[in-house]
This record gives structure tokens, sequence and C-alpha cells, in this order.
């Protein structure tokens, strides 16, 4: 019997998801709505607590997965109808064009160089420039150009063809349309991950405000060899190299402040600000690094490890007390922050050159779109629904959809890969338990 | 294995690997040295040799080229060697035929600040590569067939999950269970968070779903006596009452033997008196609805863990003071119930909602210091507890009818056996190792696969996820029928063999034994190719396939001899 | 625009360089100011510690007699305008409250419903009238001084209630003082309090607080402080003597304005007009450059 199922969304836990069910002989359609596969730990620097080097790690599974002859990869591509029921679901996949032949382009590159529009690069997280048509980052996976519609000059009407011009093997196609394609699975696995919270809206902070507070996502990237400083922790103010550091830690979580974050704990900021931490000190060993916190949460084998090493042997300081405001010294765009220290009760202002807002672990905006087209639902937060994890692990409230990864709730890459591969199975056997106790 | 008479065309490709390579050795001459090298027909560079195009380069030049050998000089093997090794498959030349040349990790990660130096030493590790490569020889992989019968030691949720799903697949289970009853731990659980169902009602469910399953065999009352064989033919003994009752022939092991709560003995007065007692027992008495007369309860959290015995965090048992936190007070308003804690690891959204209830309810939860730990002690017959409150600096005193220790979860006696039984590497606390970060379900021996509390503490949900994801680990290959072992094993010479037996004591993978006339022979299933066995035999009777004596003499001659000679 | 003004107790009792800058000022950009008859002190801070139903009758029956005129109320002080908007809260949440003040308040003929509408001085100005206008006004620009804004607690901490600016990021003064032409730069001490609530409980500790604000505005190089509340401006002006002396630094100095009267200036009205005479911090300097232009 071949058996298809369909993966949605190509992070780490797709990825994961797919290679489980496709070494098992079983057909997959991995959909990803970016151009490239690999979701938010492609953008990462390292992972804790081994710090392993992220895309190092990553990167062969993301080429396993593209050359897999039982996984079919869908990049740039939703799901936009879902019909059917478990073992027999009828999909739609609209293919959104790339405008770039993959087979006849050879990456020489001479289309990005001529491009003559530059817009900020979401990968970089802002640092950088890209142009309209652009490969994402090095090791993308496929290696292959796209042009961003949205930015592109043709396509604004501005009948710009520069880059049809510049490509030697004639690659480029402005005709391409979006396809449409039906797709017939026997389940469906979503792996959709999260995406990190804002915090704009909490101001006493001032991200946005002051050019030196960052989210870790910014952060993850200035210290990437691959990012805009090729590794270097420079500040966004002056370029000068950030010595003296702040974290602030659940920024957006744990909030019980009416409109502002979510109530519940992101889980990863504990373990992702120590191992920016050693990051940090392993690069600049006379940088000064503060994390303000409220609960050390290092839940997993190696992770106390890893705040042991960071606290005890390289001098991080860790403060109990979470910093009541951020402020900004105008001329020189150093940042002041206010905080108590619970343990001795004292009230104290530190001076840093860069903060650090450890944020939340928001579910998609999406999720309410894709929620919809699969008839699932979603919990109060908007993160996909379990009903019962214990007697239904993995389970959406509908059958024959499964979930893995942060798209149900924060989690860290060792529990998605976990999860990846359990509704992998989940979604070829016909194991459901019911607190009834009848097997289906 | 001799060399080829006529000289096989080897490719090079230097890879830059973005800039850890590209900015510390001067590529170009790599390249342009590597085309001087005896052997290399065609040299080229790439900016990222492992990426898609990268490797559609490499395919495309072996085609166009002829290469009948492949070098790669970038990163380590041990992540990339596998990409390098189908991107071969794809051009149709055999896949161990490539070598790779660890130009990064050994060389410019090492040697940053010399350049002149570290290309000079890229050079030599080039040549070393090709020379070595001019020797390699294909190989195909012998065909296994799969074996339908998985053995799965331990009967709690995890190895239950594990058994059904595969079951499920079509594999034969043998599931071995050393108490008389399936269940583990939850069967001594009260309720389970975060649904607060009932923890015995949930366990049915599964239980019955186990017992109606023609293709499990259930073993109770058994325990696993000893493992013999490899991946796909292990050999397995269960014994019951010290006898040995049963023996399998098993393709996977999965281990789900689950973990025990520490008995502190000791600290905190546990052991002194009955009313200083574990999280477990106060699961106990939940359930048998023995709480009369306990009006106050104090809970502390890391007892016995997150200090220097044991540093790490159990991950469950914060989660599991609050819930039955909650529960007494949902029992009683009149029950106050204190949490003492270093910090509340309560992590993700129902821990959370978990944590706020169960604060909403009254519980009132207390941090105190490293430092200063809360002190138990039995003061007129009533057991005191003190500590200092960092928060409101001051010490608190408290008369509890019930002390209950919050201790870590800890390995079973048995799981040291078990790990000599199966060659599985354990933590410094006895928990089984997986083998990388990012196969969290793979481990060191291949087919044996570890689910559940006896890998890591954690709680039910996530051991059944664990259990479903080894499933999925182990069902691999159920449709292939290749199983690939890997070009390095062990071959004796049986002429040149003495008897002297010395590679047997040495094997770690035991796989060698003596035949009936005294000469060792060697099973190249259980092989790991590791040379052991070569470098002590002396009579040099024993070759390492992908790695000879002729390859290895010539990837030294090749590092001594600096001339390309062309 | 029409707003029945209420001056309260510290406007009246000695900021009178307030009073007189307002009542030049507003005028002249359509605001027409009445007063309001028998009008008391809004209860707020002292009535509101110890006594909270006497606070509530007295600022419900200031916003009542501001309704029986059929206008706005637009109070002058900080203070005064977050009592009436926390009244106007309780009265709402607390209908028995607003009960017994209405029987309360009948025996002088006056009803209390809460639709009046609470102005503050900073939404007057940059609201309803608008930057652009007051640009248009300006006459003698006030270019090349940087001044520091200092919009006061009880214009943006609010607790939950309207406020009049961003809690955090409070930029509607610093809109007005760019609408003259002056400079303006944010600092990190821009919200945090004058101090002056604890006057009477701990004096020397209002000094430091305010002192501290001072240090760090004359460090960052501002040519002076800009206010729209009486008792911050007391407090930073009328006490600059006494600050220095707390701090133990003569060299504190830090000329202080009220938003009126630098926008008299920047009208081109004269000096006296603006009760400017009556500013006790060293403004002098500050008063030339301006008046030279």
């Amino acid at each position: 019997m071949d058996e298809n199922v369909l993966v949605i969304g190509g992070g780490v836990a797709g990825i994961q998801a797919s290679l489980d069910l496709a070494n098992r002989g079983i057909n997959v359609d991995l959909v990803e709505k970016a151009p490239y596969i690999g979701g938010v730990m492609a953008q990462l620097d390292k992972t804790f607590p081994t710090m392993n080097c992220c895309i190092c790690i990553l990167e062969p599974k993301m080429i396993e997965c593209y050359r897999h002859p039982k996984i079919t990869v869908h990049t740039l591509s939703e799901v936009t109808e879902v019909e059917g029921s478990k073992g027999n679901f009828k999909v739609q996949i609209i293919e959104r064009p790339r405008f770039v032949d993959i087979s006849s382009c050879t990456r020489c590159g001479a289309c990005i160089e001529k491009c003559p529009v530059t817009v900020p690069d979401e990968f970089q997280a802002g640092f950088e420039s890209r142009k309209a048509i652009y490969i994402p980052f090095p090791q993308a996976v496929p290696y292959a150009p796209s042009i961003d519609k949205g930015s592109c000059l043709h396509f604004g009407g501005g009948g710009c063809i520069v880059c049809e011009e510049a490509c030697p093997t004639a690659a480029i196609k402005y005709e391409q349309d979006p396809r449409t394609v039906s797709l017939n699975v026997s389940s469906i696995i979503v792996a959709t991950g999260f995406e990190q919270y804002d915090p704009k809206e909490m101001g006493e902070y001032g991200y946005k405000r002051y050019d030196n507070v960052i989210t870790p996502l910014e952060f993850e990237r200035l210290v990437s060899p691959y990012g805009p400083t090729g590794g270097e922790l420079t500040r966004p103010s002056d370029g000068k190299i950030a010595k003296r550091i702040a974290f602030v830690q659940c920024v957006g979580s744990r909030s019980h402040r009416e409109g502002v974050g979510v109530p519940y704990c992101s889980g990863i900021c504990c373990m992702y600000a120590a191992k920016e931490a050693v990051t940090i000190k392993e690069k600049y060993p006379d940088s000064e690094v503060t994390i303000f916190y409220i609960d050390i949460k290092a839940f997993s084998r190696d992770f106390q490890n890893l705040i042991n090493k960071a606290r005890d042997e390289m001098g991080v300081e860790y403060i109990r007390g979470k910093p009541g405001e951020i402020r900004e010294n105008p001329l020189t765009k150093d940042l002041y922050i206010w905080y108590e220290d619970t343990d001795t009760g004292e009230i104290g202002r530190k001076e840093v050159d860069l903060a650090i807002l450890s944020a939340a672990l928001l579910p998609r905006n999406e999720n309410t779109r894709l929620a919809q087209v699969l008839g699932v639902d979603l919990d109060e937060f908007g993160f996909f629904k379990v009903e019962d994890p214990f007697l239904s692990s993995l389970e959406t409230t509908r059958d024959g959809i499964y979930v893995c990864g942060c798209c149900h709730g924060p989690r860290d890459i060792s529990n998605s890969v976990v999860e990846a591969s359990a509704a992998a199975m989940k979604a070829t056997t016909g194991i459901r338990l019911t607190a009834e106790g009848s097997g289906g | 294995m001799s060399a080829e008479s006529s000289s096989p065309r080897v490719g090079v490709f230097v890879c830059r690997c973005g800039v850890d390579i590209g900015d510390v050795i001067d590529v170009p001459a790599l390249v342009e040295y590597a085309k001087k090298v005896q052997g290399v027909a065609y040299a080229t560079e790439d900016s990222f040799a492992c990426s898609t195009s990268g490797l559609e380069k490499i395919e495309d030049a072996i085609k166009r080229h002829n290469l009948e050998r492949l070098v790669v000089a970038a990163c380590t093997p041990r992540t990339h060697e596998a990409i390098f090794q189908s991107a071969c498959e794809r051009s149709g030349l055999n896949k161990y035929l490539v070598e790779m040349a660890n130009i990064r990790e050994q060389c410019s990660w090492v040697h940053r600040d010399d350049s002149q130096a570290a290309t000079e030493k890229a050079k030599d590790l080039v040549r070393m590569a090709v020379a070595k490569a001019r020797l390699l020889q294909p190989w195909k992989e012998p065909e296994i067939k799969v074996n339908p019968n998985i053995l799965v030691v331990g009967g709690g949720v995890s190895g239950l999950s594990s058994a059904l799903s595969l079951a499920d697949l079509g594999f034969k289970i043998y599931l071995v269970e050393k108490e008389a009853e399936l269940g583990g731990m939850l069967k001594s659980l009260h309720k389970l968070s975060p649904t607060m169902r009932d923890s015995s009602e949930s366990l049915e469910s599964m239980l019955r779903l186990v017992e109606q399953n023609p293709n499990i065999e259930i073993h109770t009352s058994s325990r696993v006596k000893s493992v013999e064989g490899a991946i796909s033919n292990f050999e397995v003994e269960i014994e019951s009452d010290g006898k040995v009752v049963e023996r399998f022939n098993v393709g996977r092991i999965i281990v789900a033997i689950g973990a025990e709560i520490l008995k502190p003995h000791g600290l905190y007065g546990y052991g002194h008196d009955k009313r200083i007692i574990t999280q477990l027992d106060l699961e106990e008495k939940l359930k048998n609805n023995d709480l009369k007369g306990v009006g106050t309860v104090v809970m502390i959290q890391c007892a016995g863990s997150r200090n220097d015995e044991r540093p790490y965090c159990s991950r469950i048992c914060c989660n599991t003071a609050l819930k039955n936190a909650q529960i007494l007070r949902e029992l009683s308003p009149d029950i106050d119930v204190y949490i003492i804690y270093k910090d509340l690891i309560t992590y993700g959204v129902e821990s959370s909602a978990l944590e706020l209830n169960t604060k909403r309810r009254g519980v009132k939860l207390i941090r105190y210091r490293d430092e200063s730990p809360p002190e138990v002690a039995i003061e007129d017959g009533s057991v005191v507890v003190k500590v200092f409150s960092p928060t409101i600096n001051e010490e608190m005193t408290f008369r509890a009818d019930l002390v209950v220790l919050s201790t870590p979860l800890v390995p079973r006696g048995e799981a040291s056996e078990l790990a000599k039984m199966l060659k599985l590497p354990q933590d410094p606390f006895g928990f089984f190792k997986e083998a990388h970060q990012l196969s969290p379900l793979d481990f060191a021996t291949e087919g044996v696969y570890v689910c559940g509390t006896a890998r890591a503490p954690k709680d039910a949900v996530e051991s059944i996820s664990e259990g479903l994801g080894v499933g999925s680990k182990a069902a691999e290959y159920k449709f292939s029928r290749i199983r690939g072992r890997g070009a390095a094993f062990a071959e004796i010479n049986e002429k040149k063999c003495s008897g002297c037996g010395i590679c047997i004591e040495l094997c770690p993978y035991n796989a060698i034994r003596k035949d009936e006339i005294g000469i060792s022979r060697t099973d190249s299933a259980l092989c790991g190719g590791c040379g052991v066995c070569a470098a002590s035999c002396p009579e040099r009777a024993i070759t390492i396939h992908h790695f000879t004596d002729d390859q290895l003499e010539a990837q030294l001659l090749a590092a001594i001899d600096r001339r390309p000679r062309k | 625009m029409k707003y029945a003004l209420f001056l309260g107790c510290t406007v009246q009792a000695d900021q009178f360089g307030y009073e007189a800058s307002a009542r030049e000022v507003l005028p002249r950009l359509g605001v027409e100011l009445v007063d309001m008859e028998g009008s008391s002190c809004c209860g707020f801070p002292a009535f509101s510690s110890i006594y909270p139903s006497a606070w509530f009758y007295l600022s419900a029956r200031n916003m009542a007699i501001a309704e029986s005129m059929g206008l706005d109320l637009l109070p002058l002080c900080n203070g005064c305008h977050l009592s009436f908007v926390e009244t106007r809260h309780h009265l709402e949440v607390n209908p028995g409250l607003k009960k017994s003040i209405n029987e309360d308040l009948r025996r002088e003929g006056l009803t209390y419903t809460g639709d009046v509408k609470i102005a503050h001085i900073l939404e007057v100005l940059h609201d309803v009238v608008g930057v652009e206008k007051i640009g248009e006004s300006v006459k003698r620009p006030i270019g090349g001084l940087k001044f520091a804004t200092h919009p006061g607690c009880h214009a943006i901490r609010s607790g939950g209630l309207d406020h009049t600016d961003d809690p955090e990021n409070p930029q509607k003064l610093d809109d007005l003082m760019r609408a003259l032409g002056a400079d303006v730069m944010d600092y990190p001490e821009k919200t945090d309090c004058c101090g002056s609530s604890l006057a009477i409980a701990s004096g020397k500790t209002t000094l430091m607080i305010a002192g501290e604000k001072l240090q760090s505005v004359k460090k960052l190089g501002f040519d002076g402080l800009v206010t729209v509340c009486p008792f911050c401006f007391k407090v930073f002006d009328n006490r600059q003597r006494a600050i220095q002396a707390a701090m133990g630094d003569r060299s504190l100095n830090v000329p202080v304005f009220y938003y009126t009267q630098l926008l008299g200036l920047a009208m081109g009205l004269e000096p006296e007009k603006l009760g400017l005479e009556l500013n006790l911090s060293p403004i002098d300097p500050i008063l030339e450059k301006i008046l030279e232009g």
C-alpha cells in the first residue's frame, strides 16, 4: 500500500517527521511557506545545551529531506483546502511562483548583483538588505533564487527586466503562475512552529525606541558567522563591540497584565539566554554579562550544566529580579536598567551597552487561517489544540490531523524532534486511545 | 586487497565553508596544488560543497571528467560524509570511493592565526587523502532481511506506547516486564496533570489495548538475562524466578525500564518520622484517601536534586507538587499547603496554567536560596519546618502534619546491567544517553533505543511521545530490504593467525570468537570497524577494510613526502 | 472652544506665573476660559489620602459646577486632573456612592451626572488646538535652545484609566516644544517623579528626588526644564535653592519654565505678562537668549 502523508511546515520538526516517514517507505508532501526549508532553526547560531552550530547539524537533514526520493518539497506553498477524513483527505495546495526555473539556474548570482531594488533582509532580522531577487542565506535548501513579488519593480508595473537580461541561461521566468496542486493523503501533520513576541508593546523596555535594545532573533543574527557582522557582537547604534550586555528574561511571558504578552512560560528562554551568554563570553572573555531572571528553568539533560558553566565558570551574573524599566542615555545610547535584586532587596541601576529582551514564543498569526482550512480547533492562545495529551497524544481535534513541535506550544529543538518522530508514528498507525478504552 | 594497477582518476573538491575555511586557508592555492598531486585528474573549489548546488557540481564533475575517486577537503566526516557518499551514488560511483580531508576542524578552525601554515597543512591533508583515495575499493552492503520481531523491555506507558504503535504496523512485539503487572509508575500515581484524570483509569485503556493486541506477547515477572548479536539479529534470553524461560530472536530492542523516585534517607529527616514522605508516598495517600488529621502540608522542592550529588533537575517535581497541592486544597479548604522551592520549574502552556490555578487555590509558594535550605526537625513531637525567605527577608516556621519531599527520579538499579548488556552509554547519573542532540532517539548501539524516564526524567505525556518516537525509529527499514553497515570491518587472514587471542580480549564489540581449531573469526554483523584488533595483532593478520595497511601506509608516506610528484 | 477653568489650590496660592501665562496664551489660540463660581480644592492629595469620601465629594462638586455651566472642565494642575478622572471612575463603578454624593450636592442645587469631560492642558494644546496652529502662532521662535520636558506623573500614570500621554514614552509636551522651534531630547529620567507628594512626610526626600533629576538634566546639556504642573514647578523652580543645599551642590542651576510661559514668549508676548519675574530658578540668561531671538 502506498501511503501518502502531508506535512505542513518545513522547520526542523517538519523535516524530521518527513524523514521518518520517508525512511519507512511512505510518500511525503512537505509544504513550506518560505522559499527555503529549515524554519527558525536555520536562523539561530547555536543550540543549547550542547553549543552545537545550528546550521551545521541542520543542513544534512535539510539536504537529505530535499533529495529524498520519497519526499516532495513544495516551497513557497500553502495549504488552501482540506476535505475528506482520516485515510482519505483531499488537499489543495497553492504553489507560489519562484519566477526562476531551478533546473536551468546555475546559481551564478548575476541576477542578484544587477537587481536595483534593496529591501530589509528578514532573514538577517532587518540588519542588512537583500535584493528583490535573492537567495535567503548561503546554506539555503533549495539553493536557488526567488523573486519577492512585493518588492520587485517588474511586478510593481515598472517594466524592469534587469535580472532577465543578466541571466546567462534564461532562467528568469516572470510569466510563472501560481500552481494549484491537488493531493490525496491519508493523514496530515502540522509542524508550523512559532513566532517571536514583539516586545514593542512593553514600552518600559524601549524596544524599537532605543537602538541597543534587541530581541533574541536579532542577537542570533549578530553573532552568527553568516550574519550581518560576520559574528561580531556590535551595537546597532554605533557599531562598537558591545562589552556590557544584559538579558531581560520573561519579556512577554508570564505576563498578567491585561492585553500585554501571554500568561504562560515559554520554556526555552532561560536556556537560550544562558547559551547566548556563553557565546558572548567565549567570543569576548572580558565582557560583562548579566541575566535578570525570575526562575531559572533548567529542566532537561545537561541544562543545569550549561547554567553552571555560564554562572560559575564564565562569570555570567545572575540577578533575580525582573527589571522595571530600561532607559537610554541620549548622547551615548548606553542603556540604564532599573531593577530590584530580590535576593538582597537592593534597588540598582545597571549601565550596559546592549540589552537583549528574551521574548516569548507565540503561536503564528497564520494559525487562525490554517486551523480554519484544516477544520481544527485552536486553544485560547492560538496554538493548535490537543484535547488530551495523554490519551490522544499529538492529535488535533480532527481525526487524522496531528501536530508536533512548537505549533501546539513552546518547546525546544530536542522535544520538537522527538515529537516529530512520534507524530510520524501516529500518522501511520490506527491506534487511538479514548477514555472508554476502545481502539481505533 | 591490493592496489589497482591502473591509477584511478581522483577529483578533489575544496570547500570554502563560507568563511570558516575560506578566510584562513588560501583556497585557490590549495586547488592549484591539488591539481599537481599524483592521481588527481580534476580539482576545483566551492563555497559550500554540501549545498544542493555544490553537490550538483560534484555529481556533474564526476560524470564529465570520468572521475573514479572523490576527495572532499571540507569539514568533518562525522556530519557530512553521508552527503558526499550520496553524491557519489547519484553519479554512478560506489559510495565508499570518497575520502574526506578535514581542513576545517583539524585545520582552519585551530590555526586561525597563521594562514600560511594552515594552508601548508591543508596541502598535506589533501595529499594524504588523495593517496588513500587512490587505494579505496568499492563495497556493497550485504542484504539483511528485516526481522519483524521487536523486544520492548519495560511495561510502563512509554514501553506500552511503543509496543502498541509498532504492533499496529505489523511487528511482533515481545513485551518484558519485571513486575507481575504492566503499567509501571502510573500504577502508583493518583491523578495526572494537566487533565487531572485518574491515573489508573487513564492507564486502563492503554492496558486493554495491549492485552487485546494479537501482535503483542506479554511476559510479566520476567527480566532480560542476556543479549547477544546485533541489529536485525539479537538473541535474547529472558528469565523468571531465576531461571531462563524464553529465548527470542528480535531485530530491534526498545529499552523502556523507567526510573524510580529517590528515597533520600536522612535528608530532611526522611526515614526518621513517618510524617516525612515523598511525593510518591503522597500519591498513595491520596489514592487511599489516607489524610486524616492533616491540616498543614509543607512540600520541599529539589529534595536531593540540583545539589552537588545530583546537579540535574528532575523536571516533573514542581508540576507534581503543584498538582498535588491543588488536589489537597480541593479536598478541603482547611488544609494549608506550602511549597518551598528554589526555582519554580513550570514550562509551557499547560504547566503555567497549573501554576496559576494552584496559586489561585491559595497554595503558598515560598522561595528559598541555595545557601540556606529549609530545616526539618522534630520539636515536642511536632514536625517543624524552618526556612529563610529572601522575599520577605524573614525566617518562617511551620508546624507540619505532613512534610512532602519532592525528590528526583533516579535510574533503576537494573539500568547499569542493561547498559552493559546492550553497550549503551550512560550519563554520570545512570540515565541512558542518546547519540546526538539532533537525533535524541538514536543511540550508540544500532537497533537499540531508549525511551521514557530511563533516558531522562519526564512526565507521562512526554514518555508517550518518546515511546511513539522510538517506534518510528525502530520501524525504519521495515519496507527497505537493505541494511547498511559501513565499509569498515575487520577481516582475519586465517593463515597468519597464531591463535593468541589478544584480539578477542580487546574487541569492544565482542565480535571475535575462536573457531574449533583456535583461529580467530569475526562476526561481520557485530564488528564496528574500530581497528583495535588489527592494531594489536602481533602477526599482522588482520586487515580493516576501508582502512587497509596499504591505504594507511600510503597516507603516512604522503604525509612526510611533500613533493606532489607531477 | 470654551472651558470651565479650574485653578485649584496651588495655582491660586503661589503659582501666579502659571495662571497669568495660561490666561494670556490660551484665548489667543481660540480657547475661551470661563471662571468657575464657588469652586474649591479638588481634595488631592491630602483628602484623598486620609478622608476619601470627602475627597470624592470635593472633586464631584467641582465637576458638578462645570456641568451646571454646561462646559468641559479644564484644570491647570496634573494632580487636580487625575483627581477628577479617578473620582469619576469611582463614582461610575460605585452607584451607591454616586447616589449619596448627589444627595449632598442637592443641598447646593448641584447634580453630578458624570457626563462632564475632563480636559488636560496638554490635550487641549496638542490634540484640540493642534501643534500646527501653535506653530503658526509663533512669532519669536525659541531656536537653538534644548529643553528637557517634564510631563509629570499625574499626566501619564493613571493606573489603567485614560491617560493624557503614553506612560512610557510621552511625547506631547515634546511636540509642543518643537512647535515653538525649540530642541528637545529624550533623557532617561524624563518620566521620573518630581517627588513633591512626599513633601509633607519627608521633605528632604523630595528635594533629593528632584535634585537627582535636575543633575541629570544639567549633565546632559539641556538649557532648561519645562513642565505643565504647578506641584512639579514648585519643587523644581521655587525650591531649587533648597535642592542645592540638600544635594550639597551649589552649582545645580537649571532654568525652569511653565510651557505656557515659553509659549507666550514664542508668541511674542512681554515677559511681564507671563509672570516670569516670579520664576525663582535662574532663567535670566535663557530669557535673554529667547528675547534676542
